[in-house]
C-alpha cells in the first residue's frame, strides 16, 4: 500500500494520489496514443476496397447458392486490409515484442534470429513454398473449371454446385498452406533483447511516474522493475515452447511459478518489493482491456449468439456463487466469485476482471486461474473427441465448445481440431463471451459495494446521500475507467462502421494495446509469484472446495450450454446455422 | 578468540544456507525447463494427445491465449463469419 504524499493537499489531489486513477490516467495515455497512431493513418483506399469488396460479395451471393472464387477474393480483399500494416504502427509495435516460439533444438530463437540463421530457414522452406504456390495454382484452375461448368447450368444443377463449392473450398485449403509456407520462405531476422530492453525502460519510467505522485521512492521503483520485467521476460520464453502453447500453459502460469520459486527458495530480496505492484499493473492493463470490450460484436453471430452466452453465462455465473455460498459454504466469498467467474465467463480475463472488482487476494487470484488453465488443457482435446464421437453438427459443436472451454486459444484450438466450421463459431461464441467481462466486472464491484462490503449494523443509520457515499468510497475507481474505455471505443466503433472499425480498431488499437497488454498482466503475475509464500498458498486449497465448485460449475454450464444452443441453433434458428455451414 | 571463532561458525553456517537456497532456486529453474521441453511433450504422448497438439502447433494456435484480442486467428474469423452472415449465398441478410 501507499503512503499518502505529504504536499499540501488541493481540492482534487486524491485523484493524483490514488493507485486506481492512476491505472485510469496511464490507461487514458495509452489510449489516447493508439488512437494517434491508428485512426490519423488508415491504409490507402480503405473506403475503396471496402465498398468493392461489400459489393462482390453481395453480387457473388446473389448469383450462386455457394461461395464463389469472386466472394473469397472480395472477403481476402476486405480481411487483408489492416491498421497495423502502417509504417508508424509497425515501428512502435515492434518493441512490445514477446520471445517467440521455440522448439528444443533451439531455444535461443526464443530471443534472437541472426541474418544468416534467418536465410537458411527461408532457403530451407523456398522448395516447399514453390510446391505450395504450384498446388495453389492448380486448386485455383480446377476450382475456376468446376465454378464455370455450375455456371453454365445457372447454377441450378446440384451436382455441379456441390463440386463448385468442394473445389473452392480445397483451392482456400491450398491458398491457407501457401501463406504458412511463404512465412517460412520470407523469415526475417530479429532481436527481441534489444526491442525488450526499449520496452524496460519505456515502461519503467511509465509506471515510476505514478510511483512518484503516489508518494514512492521513484529511484527505489527504477532499481527494482528490471528484476520484475526480467521474470516477466522469462514466463514468454517458457510459455512460448510449441508444447507449452499446445496445452495451453501460457505466461500468466509461469510468471506466478518463476516468481514463487525466487520467493519460496532464496526469498524475494526487500530492495525489489517496490516495483511488486500486482494491483497496479493489473489495473492499467484492465483499463486498456475496456477499450476492447466492444459491445457493438455480441450481435456478431445473431440472436443464438446472444441466449448462449449472454443469457446462459449469467445464469451459470449467479447459481455457481450460490453453490459455493450456500452447499460448498467456502469460506471466502471473494474466493468464490472468482473462480465462478473465470469458469462461467471466459477463463483468466474473467478471473482478473472479478479479482479487480471484488478486491479478491492474490492467492485467490492465483488458485482460480491455476484451476482454470488445468480444466481448460484437458476440456481442449476432450471435448472435440467427444463431438465428433456422437456426430453432432459442427455448428452445435462449435457453439457447445466456445459457451464451455475457458480461454479463446483453447476454444480455437478445439475447433481446429473438429474443422472450419465448428472453429470459426467457436471463436465466435467466445469472443461475444469475452465482451461481457465489462458489464460482469461492473456488476461485481457494484454487489460487493452495495452488499457484501456493508457493515449491517450502520445500514440503519444511513441516509440515501450517506448511503451512496458509502458504496461510492468502497467502489473500486477503475472499474470506471475499464467501463468507460468500453463505451468510448463502443461508440467510436459504432460511428466509423462495422468496416472501416475493423481495419482501424480490431486490426489496429486492439491489436496494439493488446500487445502491450500482455506485458501488463506478465507483470502483474511475476509480482503475485514474487510476493507469495507457497505455505500461505496452500491454505486456500482446504478440502480440495475450490476444484469442486469448479467441476460442479462446469458441468452446470456444459449442460445448459448444449440445451441452449441445441434450442437457439438447431430449432429456433436453423436458417443461421445453414449460413454459417456455407 | 571463542567469540571470534563462533562468529565464524555462524557466518559460515549462514553463508552455507544461502549457497544451499541459490542451489536450490537453480535446481528448481533447471527442472522447470527439464518439465517444458522434456515432460510435456511426454505427457502429450501418454495423454493420447499427440495428434491434436500437433495439429495445434503447425496451426501455430496459441492455446493459452485468454482473450481474443490475443488470438491471431481471430483476425481472420471474425470478418469471415461476419461476411458470411451478412453476404451470405442464396439467402436474405439477417437481421
Amino acid at each position: 500500500m501507499s503512503i499518502p504524499s505529504t504536499k499540501p493537499e488541493g481540492k482534487y489531489s486524491f485523484l493524483l494520489k490514488h493507485e486506481d486513477y492512476w491505472a485510469i490516467w496511464l490507461g487514458a495515455i495509452i489510449l489516447f496514443f493508439s488512437m494517434f497512431i491508428f485512426f490519423g493513418n488508415s491504409p490507402a483506399n480503405m473506403d475503396k476496397i471496402i465498398a468493392d469488396s461489400n459489393a462482390t460479395m453481395k453480387a457473388e451471393a446473389e448469383k450462386a447458392p455457394f461461395k464463389t472464387m469472386a466472394w473469397f477474393d472480395a472477403n481476402a480483399a476486405k480481411t487483408n486490409l489492416k491498421g497495423t500494416s502502417a509504417p508508424l504502427a509497425k515501428s512502435i509495435t515492434k518493441y512490445f515484442s514477446v520471445p517467440a516460439t521455440w522448439s528444443n533444438d533451439n531455444p535461443m530463437k526464443s530471443f534472437f534470429l541472426s541474418e544468416s540463421d534467418a536465410k537458411a530457414k527461408s532457403a530451407a522452406s523456398a522448395e516447399k513454398y514453390k510446391e505450395a504456390k504450384a498446388a495453389t495454382a492448380k486448386a485455383k484452375d480446377a476450382a475456376g473449371v468446376a465454378e464455370k461448368a455450375a455456371a453454365e447450368a445457372s447454377f441450378k444443377d446440384a451436382a455441379l454446385n456441390k463440386e463448385a463449392s468442394t473445389q473452392i473450398a480445397a483451392w482456400q485449403k491450398a491458398k491457407a498452406s501457401e501463406a504458412k509456407a511463404k512465412t517460412a520462405a520470407e523469415t526475417k531476422p530479429y532481436n527481441h533483447l534489444m526491442t525488450m530492453l526499449v520496452l524496460m525502460i519505456a515502461l519503467a519510467i511509465l509506471f515510476a511516474i505514478g510511483r512518484y505522485f503516489m508518494g514512492d521512492s521513484v529511484s527505489k521503483f527504477l532499481v527494482a522493475f528490471p528484476v520484475i520485467f526480467i521474470v516477466a521476460a522469462l514466463s514468454f520464453f517458457i510459455g512460448g515452447h510449441e508444447f507449452a502453447k499446445a496445452w495451453g500453459l501460457e505466461y500468466v502460469m509461469w510468471a506466478i511459478i518463476l516468481g514463487f520459486l525466487v520467493s519460496n527458495t532464496i526469498g524475494t530480496p526487500k530492495w525489489i518489493m517496490p516495483a511488486v505492484q500486482t494491483e497496479y499493473y493489473i489495473k492499467t492493463g484492465l483499463v486498456l482491456m475496456g477499450a476492447t470490450i466492444l459491445m457493438n460484436k455480441i450481435l456478431l453471430i445473431g440472436i443464438p449468439g446472444i441466449f448462449v452466452t449472454w443469457i446462459v453465462t449469467p445464469i451459470v455465473l449467479i447459481t455457481t456463487f450460490w453453490f459455493g455460498q450456500k452447499i460448498l459454504k467456502i469460506e471466502s466469498p471473494t474466493l468464490n466469485m472468482v473462480i465462478s467467474a473465470d469458469m462461467s465467463v471466459s477463463g483468466v480475463s474473467a478471473a482478473i476482471s472479478a479479482a479487480a472488482a471484488c478486491r479478491a487476494k492474490k492467492e485467490e487470484l492465483t488458485l482460480a486461474v491455476g484451476i482454470s488453465i488445468a480444466f481448460t488443457a484437458v476440456m481442449m482435446v476432450v471435448m472435440p473427441m467427444v463431438i465428433k464421437a456422437i456426430g453432432l453438427n459442427p455448428v452445435l459443436g462449435g457453439a457447445w465448445i466456445g459457451g464451455t472451454v475457458d480461454s479463446t486459444g483453447a476454444v480455437v484450438a478445439a475447433g481446429e481440431i473438429l474443422g472450419p466450421v465448428a472453429r470459426d463459431v467457436a471463436a465466435t461464441i467466445k469472443m461475444i463471451q469475452n465482451i461481457l467481462i465489462g458489464l460482469m466486472a461492473f456488476g461485481i464491484a457494484a454487489y460487493w459495494a452495495l452488499v457484501v462490503e456493508v457493515d449491517k449494523s450502520k445500514k440503519a443509520d444511513l441516509s440515501f446521500s450517506a448511503a451512496m457515499r458509502e458504496v461510492w468510497n468502497r467502489f473500486p475507481k477503475f472499474v470506471l475507467g475499464f467501463i468507460g474505455a468500453s463505451i468510448v471505443f463502443t461508440f467510436i466503433y459504432s460511428g466509423m462502421g462495422a468496416d472501416g472499425a475493423k481495419v482501424l480498431i480490431d486490426n489496429g488499437t486492439s491489436s496494439f494495446l493488446g500487445s502491450l497488454q500482455k506485458w501488463f498482466f506478465a507483470l502483474a503475475f511475476a509480482s503475485i509469484g514474487l510476493s507469495t509464500n507457497f505455505r500461505e498458498f496452500g491454505k486456500y486449497f482446504k478440502g480440495g472446495k475450490p476444484a469442486i465448485l469448479y467441476v460442479c460449475g462446469q458441468s452446470f454450464n456444459i449442460a445448459l450450454t448444449f440445451a441452449m444452443g441445441y434450442i437457439m441453433f438447431m430449432q429456433v434458428f436453423p436458417s443461421i446455422t445453414e449460413k454459417l455451414m456455407k | 578468540m571463542y567469540a571470534l571463532r563462533e562468529y565464524l561458525t555462524i557466518e559460515r553456517k549462514r553463508k552455507g544456507l544461502k549457497l544451499n537456497k541459490s542451489l536450490q532456486l537453480i535446481l528448481s529453474l533447471v527442472l522447470l525447463y527439464t518439465f517444458v521441453t522434456v515432460g510435456l511433450p511426454f505427457l502429450s504422448q501418454l495423454a493420447g494427445f499427440s495428434e491434436e497438439h500437433q495439429v495445434i502447433i503447425e496451426e501455430k494456435i496459441e492455446a493459452g491465449a485468454w482473450f481474443y484480442i490475443f488470438v491471431e486467428q481471430i483476425r481472420e474469423i471474425e470478418p469471415r463469419v461476419s461476411n458470411t452472415l451478412q453476404y451470405s449465398p442464396g439467402m436474405t441478410k439477417v437481421d
